[in-house]
Parts: C-alpha cells; structure tokens; sequence
C-alpha cells in the first residue's frame, strides 16, 4: 500500500519510470538475499534431507561437495543469485522435487485463474456499487454501505463456506467440486473478490462523493446532467487515483486469500502447496511463494506507479 | 488503512454524539472481554464435554447454537474459546506495536542513513503479504500458539512502524520540539518527553483497527492448522473441524465464524468513528 501511495513524481516520463524500476528490482534484490539467508539460519538443511536415514560422515562430506555447502557463504551466494536468474528456485526439502516444479505449472496457472478471476469480479463489482450508492442516503445504499463493512470484516473462509452451504447444498445451482471448469471457479472467486470489492467500494464511493461537492459537479448538474451520468462521467474518474493506492493492498489480499480459499474449496493451487510446505517446515518451498508473491507485488504497485500520471494528468504538471 | 474519512465527515460540523453503532460495537467487544476473562459466566458448561450420541444436533432449546461432529455444545464452545481467539489477537497486536513504535522510533528520529535503511526495511517486509509472512515465521518456528502470536506480531509490525515513522517525522519538525531542545541540552528527554508522547496520539485508532486484523488473520491461520490444535476451543480451529461436515451441520461452522465477524466488526466500526473524531480534532 505504501510503495504505491508515494508522491513522488520527480522528473518525468522515461527517467520516472527507469527510476521506479530500479528501486523495485533492488527490492527484489533484497528480498532475494533475505530469502537466502533466512535458508541458512533455518532449522534442517538439504543435506539431511537428502540423506534421510544414513548418518555416515564421508556421504555428507560428498552431498556437501556436490551440492557446493562446503564453499564459502559468498560463493554460494553468487551460484544462488545465478541459479535463480534460470528459474532455479532450490529443491524440497521434503518432496526432494525442485521448488519451480512444485509451484510452476499446473498449480500457478490453478491459482492465476483463480485470483485473475476474482480480480475481474472486483474490478466490476466495486465501481458498480460505488456509483450506485455514492451521495446517497437512502435504505438501498445504507444497506450496502453495512453489508461492505461486513463482507470486509469476515474471515473469507468463512464467507466461502457460506456461499457454499449455500448455494452448492441448499439451492444446488452450483458445484464445488462437480461441473466444468468454469462452474468450479465461480464460488471460490466470488469469495476471494467480495472483501477487495468491499473496501475498494467503500474508497471509490468516497472519491466519487469528494468530486460531487467540486464546482464542475454542480456545472454538470445545472447543465441538466442527470444522477448516475453525472457520478459516471464526472465522479468515477475522481475515484481512480485513491482507488489505485489500494493496489498494493488488494494483491496482498488476493495472494493470502488465495491460500486461505484453496484450501476451503479443495483446488490444488499454489496456496495449498504452501499450507503443506508450511506444516513440514519445507523452507525453500515457502520461500519461494514468498519470493513469487513479492515479485507479483514489485511488479503491480511499479505498474500502478507508472499508472499514475495516466490516470490524472495534473500530477505531471504540477512538477513540470 | 483509514479508508473513509472523506466529503460526508467533513460536511457535519459539531461533533456528533455517538451513534448507536458506535454503542453497539463497544458492547460487543465488553462482551467478548467478559467471555475471555470469564466464561463460566455466560456458559457453564464444560467446553471439552463429548457426548457422541448427540452430535450434529441443530440448535434447539438445549444447545442453542447447536452441537457438533462430537455432540459438544457449539454455544460454549464459542464462549470458551473468546479467551484463545482474542488473547492471540491481542498478544499479537501487543507485539507487532511494541516492535513498530520501537523501530519506527529510532527511524523518525534517527538521521537521514539511519532512516533511509529503517524506510526501505519496512517497505520490504511490506511487499510480502502479512499472512504470507507469518507463514514463512511459521514455517521456521513450526506450529503452535505461541508460535502462531510470534508470527502474527512480527508480520504486523512494520504496519505500526511506518505510521510511527511519519508520526515521529511530523511531531520532530514541529515548534515546541525545537523550543524543548533549546531548553535543555539532554537529547533522550526530549524525545521522551515530548517526541514519543506526541508521535502515539493517533496510534489508538491504528491499533484498534489492526487488532481486528490480527483476530481474522490469527483465525485464518488456526484454521489451516497452524493455531492450537484441538480439543482446544478456539475459533479458527473450531471452523477448521467443523468445515468437512457443513453439509450436515452448518450451524456448527457458522457460528464460530460469526463470532469472529461480530469481534472484527465492533474493532472497525470503533477504529473508524475513532479516526474520524480524531482526524476532525487535527484540522478544525
């Protein structure tokens, strides 16, 4: 959220955006070397895995040669940085499987549809409801500003378990486990969208209604503009720029959501890879969701960032 | 995140009185304070007690809320388990803000290096998800409350660090900082005097608010087993084993997780109608 939310507009065009580049490969640069040595501070390491049983002393000597544990922590660290400029992530501690094949692949496209999908969900469901409702008091939007704070508040777990109760068990209109692809994404998606949309509803109303007590609101009225035009045309785009600080906010929530939400509906994605690889203490297994989550998150909020002066163009001139 | 404070607040002039939400709220969380701190009060029954011939029975007079899969009371059960939920919530949120106001602290009044590496620390922990964070904790620590209130502080406390930072940013380059430091030569009794008094009075809303944040995630993560384990009552592990029979029992998943929702509810609403008299009293 933070990362997003600063103004800073120094400089314009290319040199803005080289900037915002490089301070977010720098940060993928620590939290590299972060995930490394956390590994090394880490209870178990890969040579017992791989050992399992045998405890003979010249057979960790050649793991460790093998492996290259007996170089300097400097050494392995440059192999490491190399490796993971291949997509080499490390190996499982546990599955003894390198750590990309256990997340790349069928499991990251389970979870990118997943939370691609809910991304889409709140990407319309919140504007929709920002215009609906913004600058209105009657019981319609008191409904729905209640129902937001609520929706937002519940653990999305159990949120999805009552979707699934339900509308799966009771109304039987849709499978969770049964059905088309596209019939199971429905409820899982619609659970991890419903908070986001919550709260970015909740700041888009309020972007929308600071607009309406601007002087053009007024103009536009007196024109003969009518209600929801009017918060259209002239109020949503006020909404845009708050609504992009939360960014940073809304990938973290469909990143943890997603693992929260696999594990309730039972999809085998990226999320459930984590829950396992968390209760075996497998580290390089969790490190590495880590490390791809903050890549996701470098990678929106510098998107977001370049965004900006997009969205509204008065933030480039007012440095200019 | 204060989200809404915007057009509609600044609208109304007086400072209105309390709404009823507002009364609600604080009931609530007095009342989850009473089943923490003594639940045999509202729910004298034993939380642990089995009785397998009645499970999966529907609330009725009996069992208001029901049973679950082992025919233990569902009502007790959540009152019994409001003292782990929120003792971990509130243990976490304790943490996380002992371990922010510390570290944003030293930032805010440190120089331009110190500040600078404290910044970017703090801006890379946050590009990790706080429950992911907690995970990888959890990951190395292993399972357990303990553990679970270990990474849930840790994850939350660079939150409470950046907005210590900007408040101890925004309270150092005030005036009566800098006439303190004419008056006496001693550097820490300024800063505890008059930079850390100041710098905490918005922390109130921050922690209010992030302590519904700790109760949802600590209960996400009890509910992937990483909490305490049963027969303990507690919420997110109470929904952890209820789930697989929502089909036959669904008042047995949906009351637990109600009673999160509720406590979550009453810290927003509080959080909230907090930040908005605070914010009114900051810019009259």
């Amino acid at each position: 959220m933070r990362a997003c939310g600063r103004n800073d507009f120094r400089g314009t065009g290319p040199r803005r955006v080289a900037g915002l580049l490089v301070s977010a490969a720098a940060m993928m640069w620590a939290a590299v070397t972060l995930a490394f040595l956390a590994v090394h501070l880490a209870p178990g390491d890969p040579v017992t895995a791989i050992m399992g049983e045998s405890t003979d002393p010249s057979l960790r000597a050649r793991v460790e040669q093998d492996w290259g544990l007996d170089r300097p922590l400097w050494v392995q660290y440059t192999r490491h940085l190399g490796r993971l400029l291949h997509g080499d992530l490390g190996y499982s501690y546990v599955r003894g499987e390198p750590v990309a094949d256990i997340l790349f692949g069928e499991q990251l496209r389970t979870s990118a549809q997943l939370a691609g999908f809910a991304l889409l969900i709140a990407l319309l469901l919140a504007p929709l409801l920002a215009v609906l409702t913004a600058g209105r008091r009657d019981p319609l939007s008191r409904t729905v500003t209640t129902a937001e704070i609520v929706v937002a508040s519940a653990p999305p777990f159990w949120t999805g378990l009552l979707l699934i109760w339900t509308f799966a068990f009771t109304l039987k209109v849709l499978p969770v486990t049964a059905g088309n692809e596209f019939q199971r994404l429905i409820l899982p998606s619609v659970t991890l969208a419903l908070p986001i949309a919550a709260v970015l509803a909740q700041v888009m109303r309020e972007g929308i209604e600071r607009a309406l007590t601007e002087p053009f609101a007024l103009t536009a009225r007196a024109r003969g503009i009518g209600a929801i035009r009017l918060r259209v045309r002239h109020g949503l785009r006020h909404s845009l720029i708050p609504a992009a600080t939360l960014a940073g906010w809304a990938v973290s929530g469909l990143l943890t959501g997603t693992v929260v939400i696999e594990e309730v509906f039972g999809r085998a994605g990226i999320g459930r890879a984590t829950v396992q690889a968390v209760s075996y203490s497998d580290v390089p297994v969790v490190l590495g969701v880590a490390l791809l989550s903050a890549a996701v998150y470098l990678t929106v909020t510098v998107l977001v960032d370049i965004a900006y002066v997009w969205i509204d163009p008065r933030l480039q001139e007012s440095d200019a | 995140m204060t989200v809404t404070a915007g057009a509609r607040a600044r609208v109304r002039l007086p400072l209105p009185a309390p709404p009823l939400a507002v009364w609600l709220a604080a009931a609530t969380l007095a009342l989850a304070a009473l089943a923490a701190l003594a639940p045999d009060l509202l729910a004298g029954g034993d939380p642990l007690h089995t009785d397998l011939p009645a499970a999966h029975r529907p609330p009725s007079p009996a069992h208001p809320l029901g049973t679950d899969q082992l025919g233990r009371d569902v009502f007790t059960r959540i009152v019994h388990g409001a003292r782990l939920s929120l003792l971990i919530g509130v243990a976490a949120t304790a943490l996380a803000v002992a371990i922010g106001v510390g570290l944003g602290l030293v930032a805010g009044i440190g120089g331009r290096f110190v500040d600078a590496v404290a910044s970017r620390v703090f801006d890379l922990l946050g590009a990790f998800p706080e429950i992911l964070l907690a995970l990888v904790l959890i990951a190395f620590t292993g399972t357990g409350t303990a553990n679970l209130v270990l990474a849930i502080g840790i994850a939350a406390a660079p939150r409470f660090a950046r907005v210590m930072r900007a408040e101890t940013r925004a309270v150092r380059g005030s005036e009566y900082v800098a006439q303190a430091g004419l008056l006496t030569r001693s550097r820490p009794r300024v800063v505890v005097r008059h930079i850390l008094p100041n710098a905490l009075r918005s922390l109130p809303v921050v922690i209010t608010l992030g302590l519904g944040t700790s109760i949802l995630g600590a209960a996400a993560l009890s509910f992937l087993g990483f909490g305490p384990q049963p027969p303990e009552p507690e919420w997110g592990s109470m929904l952890a084993e209820a789930h697989g029979d929502l089909r036959v029992a669904w008042w047995s998943v949906a009351f637990p997780g109600a009673a999160v929702t509720v406590v979550v509810l009453a810290t927003t609403v509080l959080g909230r109608h907090a930040g908005h008299r605070f914010e009114r009293r900051a810019q009259p």
